[in-house]
């Protein structure tokens, strides 16, 4: 036992191109360089990786791996993860750095100061299995990216009592508990917990968002993955005079494409997602018709061994969505793979899920659109490994109609923050883009690797109405070191260009390129399956607000241990 | 007593863990404890608002992690007495952690030295009222990093005495603390 938690602790620190891990599960925006990657709090980002294609932001996508995200407004957010982690006990602690300290005493550096530094923590256990039953809870809150927008959001739920800890109104506030089983083929789980969140609008604001009970079941057997959430959601503006709640059931019942035959060539899945939400009261979000049915099917092919065509699509009576691929190999000489391919996502809407409506002040935004859209990409991949070192080169060609997008007709300042009004649109006309990126890796045993990776991507279409113009280059270089079997360094250091938001606010906003550095120190004691981790986070940039009405990105150091059983 | 220390080190972090297997690469083949006693200087502009009367005291565990290779974690306490002009409280409690590692320099035996992380929490000793308007009124939490050397003058078979050096940055705004702490310690050897 001992031998194989070893083994997978090894291997685990010995991947040499694995981002280093973020404060908590699902803030993985913080730490990735390969494509754009803006974050307003734990639980807003916009995340493109340079593979995507299109204009929009990953987390708007509907995909049906997605079963066990929590949906926020119209996005999925892996923040708060429920997801449930192998038999272990783990605490983390941080901060964003800059606090006072000492220099609190003087008035002089007080008045340089530039705002309060927020932490975040995160403890868990999940217990061995006693004839194939375990129990497991959570708690975790990031009050990092919280201090810029306090003063506005204070006045929704009167005061700063809106957590499980503290005065400092995190974004996410988190905590469950639950017990499960493991056997026979069966994982299955019950959890409940209680949670503060705040949820940003299309509107740009930030809603409290107030859940207890969160209620969520799964069943995992054989190919079938099953989900099931309760959740009671308060919500209120004290500030006018507003509450109201609202009841959502919600689930997914997946059969993953695996046919009964594994050579099989054709895997056929599918499946089955709804919500139900009955709201009471003031409720700043709708669901047209109060509930979506959303069936799915999905499928494998795999014709011959240099051919592999997959896809997804589901349509119901509002919506119709499909996304599929073809990936086509050959043979060459050197160990060198190449392949090509093209992918196409049409559909009418990125997320058949998602809130249909946001309420502000007497307004609707819809957030649906009219028509549908297409985006297509081709790209040509090589790739070549071999023992000490592999490469890669992948350049791509994308053209997309009917993009989603917001089309603003006002805006609402409040403070520092600004909102807007308006309704989802599209972008009727065709945009062109032409991806290329290169990566190359070099390994010494399993002690040492470095990788570096830069590409570059030119759009051109009607950028002015782009919700955001993504970054155009970007680089990583990356460095992976294992010494004395004990300990390990990964460093980061990522560069992205500028990216511009265009419809948030009045003039758009420039989000300057810069430098990130990211690093990790560990000592493993793989004899005990213990390991302490401190890592520092974005040391070289300036602290910079990412996307508008977001918090300030800052350095920040957190340190984890964890023990495995 | 290693097996206790064991039973308990494992039990710290797990209720199920209690069997800790043989181990190959000198990890907890030794381990040490030691309390240590000594004063703490703030370099920069914090000179201007604290005194020099200003002590710590710090529980250590070192213990063997690679070959000769030591691991250490600490928790101790520090107070800072404030300069009463200009600060309405007469003083900060300090609370640090720190994880690192002591490499010996095996030229100048038996002097070591070592480097880690540091977290230092602070919160104002005073009535509520001198402490109002301080960030300092509730737990403010930094990190930083420290360089040590350690200078035994007695060592015995179970016993070793000395002197640690600290150097400090803690990652504080507007600028970065620099903290010089001299300590003389008594380590106790465990197994």
């Amino acid at each position: 036992m001992y031998k194989l938690m070893k083994m997978i602790v090894l291997a685990a620190v010995s991947c040499a191109f694995a981002d280093i891990a973020p404060e908590t599960e699902g803030m993985e925006a913080d730490t990735r360089g390969d494509g754009t990657f803006l974050m307003a709090g734990p639980t807003y980002s916009y995340d493109r990786s340079s593979m995507q294609g299109g204009i929009h932001s990953g987390s708007e996508e509907w995909s049906p791996e997605k079963l066990r995200m929590h949906l926020l407004l119209n996005r999925y957010s892996l923040t708060p993860s429920w997801d449930i982690a192998a038999p272990a006990v783990w605490a983390s602690t941080g901060n964003e750095i800059g606090d006072l300290l000492l220099y609190d005493l003087s008035s002089d550096d007080r008045e340089k100061w530039s705002g309060n530094r927020t932490p975040m923590m995160e403890g868990g256990f999940r217990s061995k299995s006693y004839k194939g039953f375990w129990v497991t809870a959570r708690g975790i809150q990031v009050d990092h990216y919280s201090q810029r927008t306090m003063s506005a959001r204070e006045k929704w739920v009167d005061g700063t009592d809106y957590s499980l800890f503290g005065s400092n109104l995190p974004f996410e506030s988190s905590v469950y508990a639950g017990l499960g089983y493991s056997g026979h083929g069966l994982e299955t789980s019950v959890l409940t917990g209680h949670e503060y969140l705040w949820v940003m609008g299309e509107s740009g604001r930030w809603i409290p968002y107030h859940t207890n009970p969160r209620v969520e079941g799964r069943i995992d057997y054989k190919t079938v993955q099953a989900t099931f959430s309760y959740q009671n959601i308060d919500f209120e503006n004290d500030a006018a005079g507003e509450s109201g709640t609202r009841d959502e059931i919600s689930g997914t019942v997946r059969a993953a494409p695996v046919g009964p035959d594994s050579a099989d060539p054709l895997k056929i899945g599918g499946g089955v997602a709804f919500r139900s939400a009955q709201s009471h009261g003031t409720v700043y979000f709708g669901l047209e018709d109060d509930y979506v049915v959303w069936p799915f099917a999905e499928f494998e092919l795999k014709p011959t061994d240099r051919l592999e065509i997959s896809g997804f699509g589901g349509v119901n009576n509002r919506d119709w969505l499909v996304k599929d691929s073809v990936r086509l190999s050959f043979n060459a000489p050197y160990g060198v793979k190449p392949s090509v391919g093209f992918k196409n996502h049409l559909g009418t809407t990125l997320n058949p899920l998602g809130d249909t409506y946001e309420y502000f002040d007497g307004d609707t935004l819809d957030l649906t659109a009219d028509g549908y859209m297409q985006l297509h990409r081709l790209f040509f991949d090589l790739r070549r490994n071999a023992d000490w070192f592999s490469m890669g080169f992948n350049v791509a060609g994308w053209f997309e109609k009917g993009a989603e997008t917001f089309d603003t007709t006002g805006f609402v300042t409040d403070g520092p923050l600004t909102y807007r009004t308006g309704n989802m649109g599209r972008i009727d006309s065709w945009i062109r883009g032409l991806t290329g990126e290169a990566n190359v890796e070099i390994r010494y045993s399993d002690e040492f690797s470095l990788g570096a990776r830069a590409g570059a991507e030119r759009i051109r279409g009607d950028e002015k109405r782009f919700e955001v113009n993504p970054s155009e280059e970007w680089v990583e270089f990356k460095a992976h070191w294992f010494l004395l079997r004990h300990f390990t360094v990964d460093q980061s250091l990522a560069y992205r260009s500028d990216a511009k938001w265009n419809l948030r606010t009045e003039d758009p906003m420039v989000i300057k390129g810069d430098w990130y550095w990211n690093a990790s120190f560990s000592q493993l004691f793989p004899e005990y399956g213990l390991s302490l981790t401190g890592t520092i986070l974005h040391t070289l940039s300036r602290d910079a607000v990412l996307v508008p009405n977001g918090g300030y990105d800052r350095t920040r150091f957190y340190c984890n241990i964890s023990k495995t059983f | 007593m290693k097996k206790t220390f064991l039973l308990i080190f494992a039990l710290a972090f797990s209720a199920f863990a209690a069997d800790a297997p043989a181990d190959s690469s000198g990890l907890l083949k030794h381990a040490y404890v030691s309390l240590e006693g000594g004063a703490l200087y703030p370099l920069d502009d914090e000179q201007n608002v604290v005194t020099r009367r200003n002590y710590f005291s710090l529980l250590e565990f070192r213990y063997a992690y690679f070959e000769n290779i030591s691991g250490v974690v600490q928790f101790g306490y520090a107070y800072y007495h404030t300069k009463g002009d200009s600060v309405a409280f007469p003083g900060v409690h300090q609370f640090n952690g720190r994880v690192g590692l002591d490499f010996p320099l095996s030229r100048v035996k038996p002097i070591s030295i070592g480097a880690g992380f540091s977290c230092d929490l602070m919160r104002a000793d005073g009535s509520d009222e001198e402490i109002k308007n301080s960030t300092l009124n509730d737990n403010e939490t930094e990190f930083g990093w420290y360089a040590r050397l350690d200078l035994p003058v007695i060592l015995t078979q179970k016993y070793r005495a000395g002197v640690h050096g600290y150097f400090e940055q803690i990652w504080t705004e507007p600028d970065i603390s620099n903290i010089v702490w001299v300590g003389i310690y008594v380590e106790r050897k465990l197994w």
